[in-house]
């Protein structure tokens, strides 16, 4: 699903320039469920957006299901980022003066779906987390669990092959935090491919696999013991 | 979906969260369409004003020329402070002497407006008199000038020639004096003299006589003769003489005191160059004479040229100044649409993670900005009606009462929306380059 190689990725202001990701080499395979950790600062998120072709990069080969993004297009892009990514983001990220119907409806729209196979997507996405009884309350309306619930929707609305979380349960309490962590292992389990960025080792516990971030490049932090024979 | 049926629905899509979007902040929303309706209706009013003056729309306006001959000075004119633009630079050659106009159009043979004005008493038979504005002048006046009668016609070459005290009303006056009745054929006083109504026309309020270069609001009440000029022997009003005004009539039939004008019908460019040359053949014989001063450079002016020149400075720049300002209020409306775009960049850059591409969410607020502008074209429409409305009650020396007309409508609203389209695309420009990633860190 993600194959990263060599990508390094430089922020720039004025005079200074700090490396975020250097020598980035990362492969997903396709149904994973990875989560992704590390200290605030190391790139976490700098990955996501690269991941998620929400930010682009300096060096580097991406291939993003099978599709090399260098010199795509920003429609091009868009299209990949619409159709292939869904988003789960810490803060939610729903538009406050849509309901909740309008705000699932958004990436369905720029696809360009048909209104009766959009509602009847959004009408599953909603049973799916559990709020079809709330479909007409705006965002302000809900619980923090509850609108990331809706986050959650909206990512699966679309039926993408992959999610890209960023702290999804940051904001939540351990009791929501649970749930959210069971339905994303519950969409996993049906196919789709998660990567998430936490720092709650419990919760990263959950995933299939576990990747370090730090200084820019992920890092395994069990090479020596792998190497030794002692892990597989 | 098809690509049309795909488009459609984005459109109204895009259309129903602009008007969303405008209606959640009504008090911004109304600042931004003021703010474009202002300059609109500046810049609609100043138009109006010169447009009401300069625009031509006789029929036959390329075919109507204005004759000049100016008059060489005996301390001439110095070059530097000459303007060929000015219309007070080219009075002078506009006055013509009663000899020059009669002799011209006698060996040219075609069809002149030769008139000048004066302000008489004036009655119907028996009636109290009023001292409307009189003018003097060449049946052609209603043929080349577009003077639509309501009653009657104009006088003959007959009339002109053996019976001078004929005359043309104006429905104002006609209707002031005679009611619903007829007033073809009624008799009415002018400085003492009976003339007979042969004809009524239809006075226009908001289209400029551009035989009459005065700005006054009064325009002509009646029209006699040139020739029933010797009957009443008024003096005109505005001249330009020479050493001092004549003062007796055959003073001024013979003097070098000008005060006609004179309009020439050429229908194709082999008539213009005849009459050319016909002027240019009648000011090399005067000059030949001793005359003082001297006729010189006769010149053809069209119509439209003439029309332009009429409008008087201060409402050249009073468009300059309503330019400026609309200019000033787009300028305007483009930071509060920044401002309006940008606090919305966190919005953009969820559209834009969820698949929005750039070119959707330039078009999506380019929208809200022609939203905009179909508002500023509303208010500025309103705002015009009412300064117009104004500037015909301030401006007492008016040539003509100023008025909307559905062209300068639409001129307005079409201003309006290219003017928002043009406010538009740089905030719609700078908020579509949001980079998702960098709003989205910051939360």
């Amino acid at each position: 699903m993600i194959k990263m190689q060599g990508v390094r990725k430089v922020y720039r202001s004025h005079l200074l320039a700090m490396e975020a990701l250097r020598d980035f080499d990362l492969t997903i395979e396709d149904g994973e469920f990875v989560a992704i950790m590390g200290p605030s600062g190391s790139g976490k998120t700098t990955f996501l957006n690269v991941a998620g072709l929400l930010d682009t990069f300096d060096e580097g080969t991406y291939e993003l299901a099978g599709v090399d993004v260098v010199g795509l297009k920003d429609a091009d892009m868009a299209k990949l980022r619409n159709e292939k990514i869904g988003f789960i983001f810490q803060s939610f990220n729903l538009i406050p003066d849509l309901d909740v119907f309008d705000n699932i409806d958004v990436p369905l729209r720029y696809r360009g779906m048909h209104a009766r196979e959009r509602t009847e997507r959004i009408e599953l996405a909603l049973t799916r987390v559990g709020l079809i009884a709330r479909r007409h309350n705006r965002p302000s309306q809900l619980s923090g669990g509850q609108q990331q619930r809706v986050g959650i929707a909206r990512a699966l609305a679309g039926s993408p092959q992959l999610i890209l979380a960023d702290e999804p349960t940051g904001n939540l309490d351990s009791i929501m935090a649970r749930q959210i962590m069971e339905l994303l292992q519950e969409i996993n389990s049906q196919g789709t491919t998660i990567v998430m960025v936490t720092h709650a080792t419990e919760l990263a516990a959950r995933a299939h696999r576990k990747l370090h971030i730090l200084d820019g490049r992920v890092i395994d932090p069990w090479a020596k013991k792998r190497s030794a024979g002692v892990l597989p | 979906m098809n690509p049309i049926g795909r488009a459609l629905m984005m459109l109204v899509y895009h259309l129903r969260h602009a008007a969303r979007s405008l209606s959640r902040t009504p008090g911004f929303t109304f600042v931004m369409e003021l703010s474009l309706g202002l300059g609109v209706a500046l810049w609609t009013v100043a138009r109006t004003a010169i447009d009401s003056q300069a625009n031509v729309t006789i029929a036959k306006s390329d075919q109507i020329y204005l004759v000049e001959i100016q008059r060489d000075m005996l301390v001439p004119v110095p070059t530097e402070n000459h303007d060929p633009n000015s219309f007070w630079d080219h009075v002078p050659g506009i006055m013509l002497t009663h000899r020059d106009a009669t002799a011209i159009a006698a060996q040219s043979g075609r069809a002149h407006t030769v008139s000048f004005f004066s302000p008489l008493l004036v009655s119907k038979a028996g009636g109290p008199a009023s001292n409307l504005r009189v003018r003097f002048t060449t049946s052609p006046i209603f043929t080349m000038f577009d003077h639509v009668f309501t009653e009657g016609a104009p006088w003959t070459d007959d009339d002109e020639a053996q019976d001078p005290q004929v005359c043309v009303i104006t429905q104002q006056v006609a209707e002031r004096w005679f009611g619903n009745a007829s007033a073809v054929g009624a008799v009415v006083r002018i400085s003492g003299h009976d003339f007979r109504v042969v004809g009524v026309v239809y006075d226009s309020r908001t289209e400029r006589k551009l035989y009459d270069f005065t700005a006054f609001p009064d325009t002509d009440s009646i029209y006699v003769p040139l020739s029933a000029w010797g009957v009443i022997k008024a003096r005109p009003v505005t001249y330009y003489t020479w050493g001092g005004p004549a003062g007796s009539y055959d003073e001024l039939t013979s003097s070098e005191t000008g005060f006609l004008q004179m309009f020439v019908e050429l229908p194709n460019a082999r008539a213009v160059l005849d009459y050319q040359k016909v002027l240019a053949d009648y000011v090399a014989a005067e000059r030949e004479t001793n005359r003082a001063p001297k006729i010189a450079r006769p010149t053809l002016r069209p119509l439209e040229q003439w029309a332009t020149m009429l409008t008087a400075t201060p409402f050249v720049l009073f468009q300059l100044f309503g330019g400026l300002a609309f200019v000033a209020c787009v300028f305007n409306l483009v930071r509060l649409l920044i401002a309006k775009f940008s606090a919305r960049a966190n919005e953009v850059a969820i559209r834009r993670a969820l698949g929005a591409p750039r070119g959707t969410i330039f078009f999506q607020h380019l929208l809200e900005a022609e939203l905009v502008s179909c508002g500023g074209a509303v208010l500025g429409l309103l705002l015009a009606t009412g300064g117009i409305a104004m500037l015909n009650s301030l401006i007492i020396d008016r040539p003509v009462d100023f008025s909307l007309d559905t062209r300068r409508v639409l001129l307005a609203a079409a201003s309006a929306v290219l003017a928002g389209l043009v406010a538009g695309i740089y905030p719609a420009w700078r908020i579509c380059n949001t980079q998702p990633a960098s709003v989205l860190r910051r939360q």
